[in-house]
């Protein structure tokens, strides 16, 4: 089954490519997305499981890989409408990158060997790149060059410390597979492991956007079209999220939990407090959202520093981040589509005029937001009282404080877009929204209110597993 | 042999300091191509009484993709690029200069206080890797031509190779021939972008990169 | 007292005649046959006999400071070890004495340079005096790490003791060193690529611009002492790489001279194949002595080889 969810998409990316027809493109697209999730989904009852060395898939790895199957299936159904007069190499192009892009994110959440762990990571930036660059101007090349150049230096400087770990291991472990990693942790050498967490932590840190090597995240996730800015930041962002997993599930065994810890509070705050500042006053609506992802890693990496109950908010949060940045870059999509401007200023009135979407914009402000109800807030209510219970009292201060901030900061954005009268000239209703565009965010919706009033049981369970491979308490 | 080990890690190095201080885009390929085939040499020195056939391949693979391969393909990326000089860098070359050299002490100091766990033939391996990363990774920070922060980066990949090299036989190969293929596929990228920054802009400058701020 | 007349018999004598080995070799690579070798000593002998001008503006530092920096080198040369000779004044720490010597001829240089009241010699006196910031720290740190090498704090104990064996387990930093040691001559004796004696472009000059203004006797003492401090920097750099030994005075003492006629040739090959480099890049020619000498050094601590 895991060879399955791996293959599949990199055989229909491959055949994608020469396959004609935009219809059938679309409807491979589907399919492999459906059969990718209904497969993800048929592997919960029967976590963990292992191939062989290389590839198993425990709890972590199974929550992070669903969180990504759905998003991308959501994104499938999304992409049904939304190409209309684009080249049709463009479209093959588009279509296959993104299966590949699909097959390899699977391969980062099922690796078990933390160098191919990395060459999963590795694809995952490469297969992106034609994403973002999709649309060659000027502002695509100069957002996918800071793309690929800071994740390449984010990758080689994580490689070195994949060869720190190495040397940690020489002495007794003699390997790097995550598994026997983990059961024979206490024998690494310990100041080379330190050695290696620190790079680590900078080269995924630097993936997964956390501030001060966030730099990529806002140009990226502002010129790919908004199809791929949802996927990068629900899935992209959640597998490098699971890569400082990975480490800290190392540092777990070994004993090093409050070093790592010390640095991922700190990195997840400053994060929060550089979205603040650049979400003040955006002009881009887009960058906006991108800077909000910045924050929800911060919130991530502080989660899983606070420890205890933290990690399992932290866990929680992941999934209700990736649900509610995929609602909002969706909905960019479509007013992008209306509008044909990325700038606040020009875009009035969404509620007047596109009900739906206006809906949908205000509800993915209220998801990203965490208000009550929506799933954001108790995975976001879940790690303060994990910072309280550490007495942590000045992080949690800081916590609140920033959380304050940026939903001010997003409230004025959105509300302005969403209910400044129309202009004179806008005041007809626009292009009716195609039901591809509204069902797949509707979908998300749902999903994020639910997991605000009811955790699913199998999903509990799913979480507990994951957070105790973390060594949290549920 | 330790004495000639020495004395090719610190021509290597030597010539980390000549491509932070040239200024041609084009002496700064030639040089990285002398700098990555002297590093094809180093396993040979490092492991003189127990040469194998995978180390012999990895060497050579090293000085064909690092020594020739990849500077000919950033040739061709530069083909179309009128400005080849690199003009006011962010960080000038002089305080690059000095912060490499502080980057040496550092790495020496640093490198003082770790033990590998292994006999190595010299212990200047892991401070000259350390050293050649820092100053990698100041020429991406501190240049503005895209072509500049290439090699920067291809610079840092090279420490970063040089410190595998200390892996070479306890690791498997797997990992090894991993790293180049993925430098390949990188600069295959790289070069792609490179080349369409030029069509874009008329030069590989990344300072006309600036429209996506805040 | 023999050793000391015979020490400055050389230091008197020599000199020019490595002057005169550059100009030579420059001319053979410039396809002409040049200036005879003995040229500098006809230069030196006719501007002693010449009469001197002094501008009115000038006071007595303008005509003291040629003679006391010509005087002050000598004093150096004098605590310098010389082929097989031993140093007739050494003590330990001599090394730091040595330097400001050097130090102390420049003041007087710039000073003079200063008293014309020319803005253009203050330009000079300016630039010799930012470059040998950055020198005089090189060429402390390159007698330090030859001091820690040699286990000898005297000049004489560093050039006359057991460098040689040094060599065998450290020679890729001396190699260092000696490249640290070569790139600081070629600044503070103002060759190319960082400065042209023989032009006088203004733009680029830095020392020629600083003794302009001076005439006749003066200006003989300016250029014997040119010649001096390059024989001096010459014979430091020679001892280090031949790792010289005080026995077998006949075969070292040859050695030795070779080596320096050798560095001349060097010196001239580098100047006819190299262009000056523009100002600012000096700066990087002298950080880069500098980080050569840091790295040995660095090594060396590591290593503890001290």
């Amino acid at each position: 089954m895991l060879l399955f969810l791996l293959l599949f998409p990199l055989i229909a990316g491959g055949m994608v490519f020469i396959l004609p027809g935009r219809g059938h493109r679309n409807r491979v697209l589907l399919l492999v997305s459906l059969a990718h999730t209904l497969g993800v989904f048929s592997l919960w009852k029967s976590v963990p499981l292992s191939l062989n060395d290389f590839l198993g898939l425990d709890a972590l790895g199974l929550l992070i890989l669903s969180v990504v199957s759905v998003l991308f299936l959501m994104v499938a159904v999304y992409l049904m409408g939304y190409f209309k007069d684009e080249p049709d190499m463009t479209h093959r192009i588009f279509t296959g990158f993104l299966l590949l892009f699909l097959a390899f994110m699977t391969l980062v959440t099922i690796s078990r060997h933390f160098g191919l762990l990395l060459v999963a990571i590795e694809a995952t930036t490469l297969s992106s790149v034609p994403l973002i660059n999709l649309v060659k101007t000027k502002q695509s090349i100069e957002a996918t060059w800071k793309f690929l150049i800071l994740c390449l230096i984010g990758i080689a400087l994580a490689l070195l410390g994949i060869y720190f770990l190495a040397v940690a291991a020489m002495g007794n472990v003699q390997s790097i597979f995550i598994d026997k990693l983990i059961s024979h942790a206490p024998q690494l050498s310990m100041p080379w492991l330190k050695l290696s967490v620190i790079f680590l932590l900078i080269g995924c840190g630097t993936k997964m956007g956390l501030a001060p090597m966030h730099t990529w995240l806002p140009d990226a996730h502002s010129q790919a079209p908004s199809p791929v800015s949802a996927l990068l930041s629900a899935c992209l962002l959640n597998c490098a999220f699971l890569s400082v997993l990975r480490v800290a599930q190392v540092c777990q065994a070994a004993g090093l939990m409050p070093f790592l810890s010390s640095m991922l509070i700190v990195l997840g705050l400053i994060s929060m407090g550089i979205a603040y500042v650049f979400i003040l006053g955006q002009e881009d609506y887009k960058r906006m959202f991108a800077y909000s992802s910045v924050e929800h890693m911060g919130i991530l990496a502080l989660g899983i520093g606070l420890g205890g109950v933290g990690i399992y908010g932290s866990l929680l949060h992941a999934i209700n981040n990736a649900l509610s940045k995929g609602i909002a870059f969706l909905v960019t999509g479509n007013i992008y589509r209306q509008y044909h401007s990325k700038k606040v200023d020009e875009v009035h009135g969404v509620l007047r005029r596109f009900p739906a979407t206006g809906a949908f914009l205000l509800a993915a402000f209220l998801a990203v937001s965490g208000v009550p109800v929506f799933g954001t807030f108790i995975s976001e209510l879940i790690i303060l009282y994990a910072a309280l219970a550490g007495h942590h009292y000045v992080i949690a201060a800081f916590y609140l404080l920033f959380l304050a901030l940026i939903f001010m900061g997003i409230a004025g954005i959105v509300l302005k877009m969403a209910q400044t009268p129309p202009g004179d000239q806008e005041t007809d209703r626009g292009g009716r929204e195609h039901w591809s565009m509204i069902l797949p965010i509707l979908l998300l919706v749902l999903m994020v209110l639910l997991l605000g009033i009811y955790i699913p049981p199998a999903l509990n369970d799913l979480l507990q597993q994951s957070s105790r491979l973390l060594g949290g308490i549920d | 042999m330790s004495v000639w080990l020495d004395a090719v890690l610190i021509l290597i190095v030597l010539l980390g300091l000549l491509i932070i201080v040239s200024h041609r885009l084009g002496s700064m390929i030639q040089i990285f191509g002398l700098q990555s085939c002297i590093l094809g040499v180093v396993p040979f020195f490092l492991y003189a009484n127990g040469i194998e056939f995978f180390i012999i391949i990895v060497a050579l693979a090293a000085i064909v993709l690092r020594g020739f391969l990849m500077p000919s393909f950033l040739y061709w990326a530069i083909r179309h690029v009128d400005m080849r000089t690199e003009i006011n860098p962010t960080i000038g070359i002089g305080t690059t200069l000095l912060l490499s050299g502080l980057a040496i002490v550092g790495s020496f100091l640093l490198a003082s206080k770790l033990v590998f766990p292994m006999k190595i033939a010299s212990d200047m391996v892991i401070p000259c890797s350390f050293s050649l990363i820092i100053m990698g990774f100041l020429l991406v920070i501190g240049r503005m031509k895209a072509i500049s922060q290439v090699v920067g980066y291809l610079v840092l990949e090279n420490g970063i190779f040089l410190f595998a090299m200390l892996l070479l036989k306890k690791m498997p190969l797997l990992v090894e021939m991993g790293i180049l293929l993925d430098l390949f596929i990188a600069a295959v990228v790289l070069g792609i972008v490179v080349n369409n920054i030029s069509d874009e802009f008329n030069n590989t400058d990344t300072v006309q990169l600036t429209t996506l701020k805040d | 007292m023999s050793s000391l007349i015979l020490h400055l018999g050389i230091l008197l004598a020599f000199p020019p005649l490595l002057l005169g080995v550059i100009t030579k070799t420059k001319a053979f690579f410039a396809g002409r046959r040049g200036a005879p070798l003995c040229q500098p000593y006809y230069d030196i002998f006719k501007l002693m006999r010449k009469g001197s001008v002094y501008s009115v503006t000038s006071n007595w530092i303008f005509r003291l400071g040629p003679l006391i920096s010509t005087a002050v080198i000598l004093a150096a040369g004098i605590v310098l070890p010389i082929a097989v000779f031993k140093a007739p004044v050494q003590f330990g720490g001599d090394i730091i004495l040595f330097i400001y010597l050097l130090g102390l001829a420049r003041f007087f240089m710039v000073l003079a340079a200063l008293d014309t009241g020319s803005s253009f010699e203050g330009m000079g006196a300016c630039r010799e005096a930012t470059f040998s910031c950055l020198s005089e720290i090189t060429i402390f740190l390159n007698l330090t790490i030859l001091a820690l090498l040699s286990r000898g704090l005297s000049l004489s104990g560093i050039f006359l003791g057991g460098l040689a064996s040094s060599w065998m387990q450290v020679g890729p930093v001396l190699i260092l060193v000696a490249a640290s040691f070569f790139l600081v001559l070629l600044s503070e004796n103002s060759r190319i690529p960082v400065d042209d004696p023989e032009t006088h472009l203004e733009l680029t000059m830095i020392h020629e611009v600083m003794v302009l203004d001076h005439s006749g006797m003066e200006l003989g003492c300016i250029l014997y002492t040119q010649a001096l401090k390059l024989f001096l920097f010459g014979s430091m750099l020679v001892s280090m790489v031949l790792g010289l030994m005080p026995r077998n005075v006949w075969g070292q003492g040859l050695y030795f001279i070779l080596g320096i006629l050798g560095l001349g040739v060097v010196i001239g090959v580098v100047e006819s194949a190299m262009a000056r480099l523009r100002l600012n890049r000096v700066l990087y020619l002298l950080y880069s002595a500098l980080i050569f000498s840091i790295f040995a050094l660095i090594v060396i601590l590591v290593r503890g080889h001290v």
